[in-house]
Formats: C-alpha cells, sequence, structure tokens
C-alpha cells in the first residue's frame, strides 16, 4: 500500500490545487417532517482526521451516510475536490466506508473482501493481488487472507473492514463507529493503530463517534454535534478550554459550571463569594472552570472558602467534592499516587487562575 | 425518486397478479350472491341462507366443529411448543423435524390414514379389543369424533408452530427470576410462562379456527352426513347443482366468519407478527388482567396440591412425555399407510397379511396416475418459479418500505391466506369457466401461485431479514452498480434460503386439492384430485401405494428444503 494520498482524479486543477477535500454545504434531512439533520455545512482539509462527535441521535451518522451517498439528503450539496457529488450514486463516488458492524462480506475470504472494490475498478489482476497483499501487511494480516470473516475476531474483522476501505485509495474514508463493537481493551489498542494508520496513509478520514476519548485521541479537529446541529467544530484542545456553550463543556471532559454575575472581570457566584476571570464579560452569566483547574490550599489564603466531602482514589486520579459555607458544590481533580492532602470534613481554599475561569457564552449552541 | 420507481417497479408482479387472479376474481364472484337471475340486485339468497334450517345447521355444525378442532389442537399442541421453545438451538431443530414433517406433508393422505386407523377392523379397534375395553369392533369412523379427530391431526402442527413464535420470545431468564424470587416452577408457570405465552395460544387458536372452517376433505372422508361442513356445501352448489348465487352467499358467509377472525387476530397479536416479527405488546383490558390474576391463583393452588421436589431446571418429564404422545400422535399416520401399501388383500385389511410390492406395479402401470403425477409436479414447478418471480421483487422492496406501506403491502400479499382456499378456488373456477381456461395447466399454476404465495412470501422475508442491508451498502460503497451488488453480494448469500422457500412452494402446489377440484376438469388431473376422487368410491390398496410414495416425495422435498434452509441461517 502506497504511503502517498491519492491522486487528483481527472478534477478541475483549480479544485484539485485547493486544500479543502470534502465541503459539505447546507446539507440536511428530514424524515416524515422531524429533522435528522439540520442544515449543516462544513469543510475538512487534505489529509486531515475529522472526527463527528456527539450523543446518539444527534445526525452525525445521518450526515456520513449522506456524504458516503446511502442517505439522500433533503437538501444541501456535496463537494469532494470541488466536483458536485450530491446526485452520484454511492458506487460512483469513490469514498471508503468503515462500517459499524464492518460489513464483511461473509461468504467471500478476507482476500475477497479486500479485493472486491479493485475488482470492481477493474484493475489488472496482478496489481489486485499486490495491492491486497500491501493492504493486508499494513493492517498485519497478511496471514489471514484465505480465511472467512468469521473465523477472525472481532478486532480483526475491524482491520479487514478498513483495509477494504483503503485499498483502492479512495478520495475520503468515512468511518462509522468502528470500535462500537469491541471490549475496551481492544478499542484501546485498535485507536493507536488507526491514529497510526492514518499519519502512514495521509488519508482524509471522517471519523463517527459518541466516545470522547476516542474522538481526542484521533481527531485533527471535532466537530461536536447536538440535536441535529453543530454545536462547535474546533480542534480538541480548543474544544476543551473554550466550549461555546453548556453542552460542549459538559459533554467533554468532567466540569464545575457555575452561575455568576459579572463586572469588571470579577464574578459573583451564587453564595456571595468573588472569582477573578479575563473574560470582559458583564451581567448574569454561566462560567466553566474545569476540575483539575482548581488548586486546594489551606484555609485562610486567597481564594473561595471550601468544605472537603468527599474523597474518591481511582488510582491515576483522585475526585475531590467541595462545598462552600454558602452550599455551592464544586468538584476537584488532583493526580493520585501521593498522600492524600486533604481529607472528609477540612477546611480549604479554592484557588483558580483567571485565565482558567471560561464564561460560557449566553445561549450559544443551546445546551 | 428514483428509489420510489424502483419500489414500484419491484412491486409490480405481485400487485399485478394479485390484483387480476385473486381480489378480482374474489370480489366479482362474492357479487354474484346478491344478483338475481336478470342481473338486478337481490337479497333471495342471503334470505334462503338465513331461513332454510338446514343451512343453518350445516353453519352451526361446521362452526361447532372447528371449535372442539381447535380446542384440542391447542390442548395437545402447546406442551410440544413448551418443550421446543424451552429446548437449546441445536435439540431445537432436531425436535422441530418432528412437527415440520407432518405440518408439510399431504393433508389428504393423513385422513386417508384415519379411515385405516378408525376402521372397524382398523388397529385401534384391534387394540381395544384385544385391551378388552371393547367386546367386539366399534364404529368409531363417520362421527363427529372422527371428523374432529383427523382435523386436529392436520392442523396441531399448525398450531404448534404458530404457539412457538410466541413462546421462543419468552425468555428463560424470566421463569429463573420468578424462582430466585420464591415461586414454585408450577407458579412460575402460571404466573409469568402462561400469560406470556396468551398471545400465542390465541393467534394459533384463532388460525386453526379459521381454517378448520374451510376444511371438506376430513368430514367428507371421516364424518357423516350429520358432520356436513359448510365448504362441502359450497362444492355440491358449485359442482352438482350450478347453483353460483347461492355458492357466491355461502362463500361470502366463510369469508365474513374468517375475516372476522383475522381482524380479531390483528387486534390480539399484530398480523405482522407471521412474518416472524415480535408481537405486538396490548395493554391488558380489565379482563385479562383478571384472567393474569385467575391463573395466578391456579398455580398458587396447584403448587400447594403437588409434592414439592426440587428438580434441576428444564422441562418437567411429565410434561416431556405428553409431548412426545402428541408427536407420536401427528407421525402416526404418515407411517401406517406403508404396511398398509404392502398388503396382499386387494381391500384394505389389518394387520396387513402376505406382503407384496403388487400394488406399487400396478400405480407404475397405470397411464393416468403416471400422468397425474406428471401433471401434479409440472404445476408445482411452475407455482415455485411464479412464487419466485412475483414475491422475491416484492420482497426486496417490502424490505426498504417502512410503517404503513410496508403493513398495506404486506396485508396484500398474505390476504390469500386470510381467505380460505375454496373461496379462492371457486372464484377462479368462476373465472375461468369464462375465458376456457378451466383443465389448462396454466389455470392451475395460477391458482396454486395464489394460495402458495403467502408462505412463500413469508419465508423470502424471513430469509431477507437474516441478510444484513449494510452489505449492499458496504458494496455501492466499494464501486458496485447495484446489479453487480446484487449478483456479487446479496444473491450468493440469499440463494440457498430462497431455494428452500421455493421448495416449500413446491410442496405446498403438490398437496393442493382446491384448486384443481374444480379447475383441473378433463381427465388428465392432478394427483390430489385423482386420489380424492378414488377415495370418495373407495379407499384401495393402490391409494395406499400412492399416497405412500407422495409422502415419500415431499418428504424428500421438505428435509432438503429445512437443511437448504437452516444451512443458509447458519452462514
Amino acid at each position: 500500500m502506497p504511503p502517498a494520498p491519492a491522486q487528483p482524479r481527472g478534477f478541475p486543477v483549480a479544485a484539485a490545487a485547493s486544500d479543502t477535500r470534502l465541503e459539505v454545504q447546507g446539507l440536511a434531512k428530514t424524515y416524515g417532517g422531524v429533522a435528522a439533520l439540520e442544515p449543516v455545512s462544513l469543510a475538512v482539509r487534505r489529509g486531515e482526521f475529522l472526527t463527528l462527535l456527539g450523543p446518539s441521535g444527534s445526525g452525525k451518522t445521518t450526515l456520513l451516510m449522506m456524504v458516503a451517498g446511502l442517505v439522500d439528503p433533503s437538501g444541501g450539496r456535496i463537494l469532494i475536490d470541488g466536483t458536485d457529488m450530491t446526485a452520484r450514486p454511492a458506487y460512483q463516488r469513490d469514498i471508503g466506508v468503515v462500517f459499524q458492524n464492518y460489513a464483511l462480506f461473509p461468504h467471500l475470504s478476507v482476500r475477497d473482501n479486500v479485493a472486491f472494490p479493485l475488482e470492481m475498478r477493474r484493475r489488472p489482476a496482478g496489481e489486485i493481488r499486490r495491492m491486497v497483499d500491501a493492504a493486508l501487511d499494513l493492517v498485519r494480516l497478511g496471514p489471514y487472507a484465505d480465511r472467512l470473516p468469521r473465523e477472525l475476531s472481532g478486532g480483526q474483522q475491524q482491520r479487514v473492514a478498513f483495509a477494504r476501505a483503503v485499498v483502492f485509495q479512495p478520495s475520503i474514508v468515512l468511518m462509522d463507529e468502528p470500535l462500537g463493537a469491541l471490549d475496551k481493551r481492544l478499542r484501546d489498542e485498535l485507536k493507536l493503530e488507526i491514529r497510526r494508520l492514518h499519519r502512514e496513509l495521509g488519508a482524509t478520514i471522517v471519523y463517527v463517534t459518541h466516545d470522547q476519548d476516542e474522538a481526542m485521541l484521533l481527531s485533527d479537529r471535532i466537530c461536536l454535534m447536538n440535536q441535529a446541529r453543530i454545536a462547535q467544530l474546533d480542534t480538541p484542545a480548543a474544544l476543551y478550554a473554550r466550549p461555546v456553550s453548556r453542552f460542549v463543556a459538559e459533554f467533554l471532559g468532567d466540569s464545575n459550571i457555575l452561575a455568576a454575575e459579572a463586572s469588571d472581570g470579577m464574578l459573583r457566584l451564587a453564595d456571595g463569594q468573588m472569582l477573578a476571570t479575563r473574560d470582559a464579560a458583564s451581567g448574569g452569566v454561566e462560567v466553566l472552570v474545569r476540575p483539575e483547574r482548581l488548586m486546594l490550599g489551606r484555609a485562610g489564603q486567597p481564594g473561595l472558602a471550601a468544605t472537603v466531602e468527599t474523597v474518591i482514589d481511582l488510582g491515576g486520579v483522585r475526585q475531590i467534592f467541595l462545598r462552600t459555607p454558602g452550599g455551592l458544590a464544586l468538584r476537584a481533580t488532583q493526580l493520585g499516587g501521593s498522600l492524600p492532602i486533604v481529607q472528609p470534613e477540612d477546611e480549604v481554599s479554592v484557588a483558580v487562575d483567571p485565565v482558567d475561569v471560561v464564561v460560557l457564552p449566553a445561549g450559544g449552541g443551546g445546551r | 425518486m428514483t428509489r420510489t420507481w424502483l419500489n414500484l417497479a419491484l412491486l409490480a408482479p405481485a400487485l399485478l397478479f394479485l390484483g387480476a387472479f385473486f381480489v378480482a376474481p374474489v370480489l366479482g364472484f362474492i357479487v354474484q350472491g346478491f344478483a338475481g337471475p336478470d342481473g338486478q340486485a337481490t337479497l333471495e339468497q342471503a334470505e334462503r341462507l338465513f331461513t332454510a334450517g338446514a343451512y343453518l345447521r350445516v353453519l352451526g355444525n361446521s362452526f361447532v366443529i372447528a371449535l372442539w378442532t381447535t380446542l384440542a389442537t391447542l390442548v395437545i399442541g402447546y406442551p410440544v411448543a413448551y418443550v421446543l421453545a424451552t429446548l437449546d438451538r441445536r435439540r431445537r431443530g432436531y425436535w422441530a423435524l418432528f412437527v415440520l414433517l407432518p405440518f408439510w406433508s399431504s393433508f389428504l393422505v393423513r385422513c386417508f390414514a384415519w379411515i385405516v386407523l378408525l376402521g372397524r377392523n382398523g388397529p385401534l379397534n384391534d387394540l381395544l379389543v384385544s385391551a378388552g375395553l371393547a367386546a367386539g369392533p366399534r364404529e368409531l369412523l363417520y362421527g363427529p369424533v372422527a371428523v374432529v379427530v383427523g382435523m386436529a391431526n392436520v392442523l396441531t402442527p399448525f398450531a404448534i408452530l404458530t404457539m412457538l413464535g410466541v413462546l421462543e420470545g419468552i425468555s428463560p431468564q424470566l421463569a429463573r427470576a420468578a424462582g430466585t424470587l420464591g415461586a414454585r416452577p408450577v407458579q412460575a408457570f402460571f404466573r409469568i410462562y402462561l400469560p406470556l405465552s396468551l398471545p400465542g395460544i390465541a393467534a394459533a387458536g384463532l388460525l386453526v379456527f379459521v381454517t378448520a372452517l374451510g376444511f371438506f376433505i376430513a368430514p367428507a372422508l371421516l364424518g357423516s352426513v350429520r358432520e356436513t361442513m359448510i365448504a362441502q356445501l359450497i362444492i355440491q352448489q358449485v359442482l352438482e347443482l350450478t347453483n353460483w348465487p347461492f355458492a357466491a352467499m355461502l362463500c361470502l358467509a366463510l369469508l365474513i366468519a374468517a375475516l372476522g377472525v383475522f381482524l380479531l387476530y390483528d387486534r390480539i397479536v399484530g398480523l405482522s407478527s407471521l412474518a416472524g416479527g415480535t408481537a405486538r405488546r396490548q395493554g391488558n383490558g380489565r379482563l385479562g388482567r383478571a384472567g393474569i390474576r385467575l391463573l395466578g391463583r391456579i398455580g398458587d393452588g396447584l403448587a400447594r396440591i403437588l409434592p414439592g421436589r426440587p428438580r434441576p431446571s428444564g422441562t418437567a418429564p411429565g410434561t416431556r412425555i405428553a409431548a412426545i404422545l402428541v408427536i407420536l400422535f401427528l407421525l402416526v399416520p404418515l407411517i401406517l399407510l406403508v404396511p398398509v401399501s404392502l398388503g396382499g388383500q386387494s381391500f384394505i385389511s389389518w394387520p396387513p397379511a402376505d406382503p407384496t410390492l403388487r400394488w406399487y406395479g400396478e400405480v407404475a402401470a397405470s397411464p393416468m396416475w403416471l400422468a397425474a403425477a406428471g401433471r401434479s409436479f409440472l404445476v408445482a414447478f411452475l407455482t415455485a418459479l411464479g412464487c419466485f418471480a412475483i414475491a422475491v421483487p416484492a420482497g426486496l422492496a417490502f424490505m426498504r418500505l417502512s410503517g404503513r406501506s410496508a403493513a398495506a403491502l404486506f396485508a396484500l400479499i398474505v390476504s390469500p391466506l386470510i381467505v380460505p382456499r375454496l373461496v379462492v378456488a371457486v372464484a377462479l373456477f368462476y373465472v375461468y369457466a369464462r375465458l376456457g381456461w378451466v383443465g389448462t395447466t396454466l389455470g392451475l399454476v395460477i391458482g396454486h401461485v395464489v394460495i402458495a404465495l403467502p408462505f412463500f412470501f413469508i419465508a423470502v422475508l424471513a430469509v431477507l431479514k437474516t441478510y444484513d442491508i449494510r452489505l449492499d451498502q458496504a458494496a455501492a460503497s466499494l464501486g458496485a452498480p447495484p446489479w453487480t451488488a446484487a449478483r456479487r453480494i446479496t444473491l450468493p448469500l440469499i440463494g440457498t434460503g430462497l431455494v428452500s422457500a421455493a421448495l416449500f412452494a413446491f410442496v405446498t402446489s403438490l398437496d393442493e386439492l382446491n384448486v384443481a377440484l374444480f379447475a383441473s376438469g378433463g381427465l388428465i388431473s392432478t394427483l390430489p384430485k385423482m386420489m380424492w376422487d378414488e377415495a370418495t368410491l373407495r379407499f384401495s390398496p393402490v391409494l395406499a401405494a400412492v399416497s405412500t410414495l407422495v409422502l415419500l416425495v415431499m418428504s424428500a422435498v421438505v428435509l432438503l428444503a429445512l437443511r437448504l434452509g437452516s444451512s443458509a441461517r447458519e452462514s
């Protein structure tokens, strides 16, 4: 399998030269009056790994299936390398799809499964053989070429599905919850494998998952979806640090969301205590403070006064549940390992760097 | 847009065929019931039906016999369904064979067997006399009991398979959970299992009842004049009296009864459960709740009376023994004719003496039997082909449909199942008489396709349901156009299942008597028709030989079909 990304396939030169591989414009789907996807627009760069992340029913799989040509859009356009593909049937789109349950052809051997797209493209037999071998080597399944799919483990089937989807060097690879059917250890292993394959192939990948860890680990950018819309599209780091809505803040990682009155860089919390922020907002707001950003100190030091309620040791990290005298609940995370610094009923101070106090835009993106 | 057109194209054969050869003929014929001699509308026939005591008596008779038959099939069928449902998968497949073989074997032949079994010199009388239970041979034939026994024998496999569909869906965990909560096995059964299986019992009861209502073979062969049923009356009106309007009115009465029963069925379990879908869950009414409480009391009472012996999980031995006895009851008529066909005497005698193959020789030398067999095989083959051409595209379209349009399509294609076969046959005869199609192979094939289509369609859906539609999507995403995807992926995967379904259509046609009864005409008719004609004269050893051969062929085809079907499911 040559590692270079697919060559432009006779598309207009101007489009091929541009950096955008996939562009979706106002793509929408309704089922009997119910919107499965509100009009959505986004662009995926060449070689980019974009993840569609969201709870079930958020429209991510619908979006993916429309790009693949397996669901007809109710409106909008799909452009690949600048060419309008909206009306093209799936078999002429040149997109590799890894399905949720792999959809390996049960009556064909691993080799024949992987050779299938090449046979459809009428490649010469010798070339097919070479490309299939290369693809199977890439996913380390060379010795299993003559087995039937049901003779493979779940993880191996997943690898075959991946090899089949990339062997013909499609312009885009779509992956629909490819790890959903596997147990956690295998998922962790294959996540790193997919990351490696993406780097090696330089392929453009659009990946659907509801697992935030998968999304954070794999993606160049994450498109977080909720209620048939895009909630936020950004890099994993930006999504985590600067969520545009309470939904985004809560979906990714743990969070403290506090109601506050803002004026001149100071926030008055519901219990009357004050907290500094770099955000220049005023009026009633909601602020996000990530638990690992809370720094606990001895009572009386600068910061919020609070009492420790519960300490949960998870091995790698330790979760500390706190309550302020005014009744506000807070949650802090520390790295585990060392002796506990705090114990239940300790009086502590909670300091936060003003940079880490993020004011959530009012009404941004829904909740 | 294009998808809609594709669906319509796939549905067209089914819609046109059923429209032309099922809906239109049946409606067109039923209307005759209200037509006077000059074509004016009249209620004369309805009046006749309800005023002449003889007809009402036949209607009443039919209901009573159908009711007893239904009760019998449910009572003896339930233990078998229960045992099958609680077995593990591998052993269930093995045991199910003993239900499926009788289910798919010839109605006609099994009724013949009962003539011998219950005859004055038959095995049962032998047994009674030698056991000292009777002083001399008794007249067991030609009475209501013989008719109910024969009909129950034929319909019990049907009841078992219907109940099994629901019983299989009841998780064995539930009874175990009841056990951990302190219920004795008998309590767990009456409080948990039985209430959950009620929809299955209701479904089986309704289906058996409506099928029994349209029977004529068993009452004609095993009953006396007093057991005449409505179907026999219809045949008499058509064939002997050529009284079309009154025959149409009788058909309407039968049809209304059948439709009423199916509406009930749809309310209770939902028609889609016929295709193996999950039974629709209905909120239990006040009556249902009272019934469930009553069952609970019965279970508690039995738990107090019965000795409390702890036993390992599984079915109680008593239930198993009951199931085995029922299965013997189902199999005996299939086996019995083999020795009879080998008997040396020129009349039916028991026990058969002087073993000989003479009767088989007579069959082989008879141009009549050979021609009938040839025609039956030809018709059955063409019927299977016809079903294939109509139902496979319709099944593919059905998988893409959803909601109301899917339900409507399903109802249409299985509707020949709802209308008694005899009504379909008479209505087609009425049309054929005008078209000059009576006695043609085409006429027979069309009628058989109408009758076999629901079974075939349901089997096709079962095959398609095991097929993962994502494989088609995967093929498309990998560059396969629809036809290539169908040829390389879909057909290789479902082919065996479809062939299996076609074999069942073949068997259905091979045993179909209703259509041939009217539409075969001429001298060369189908095998069942010729067997029927022979049997109404005299049950001879030759007929036993033919029956044995028919059973062998049908069993072989059914075994092959089951084998193919299960191998298709495993892959």
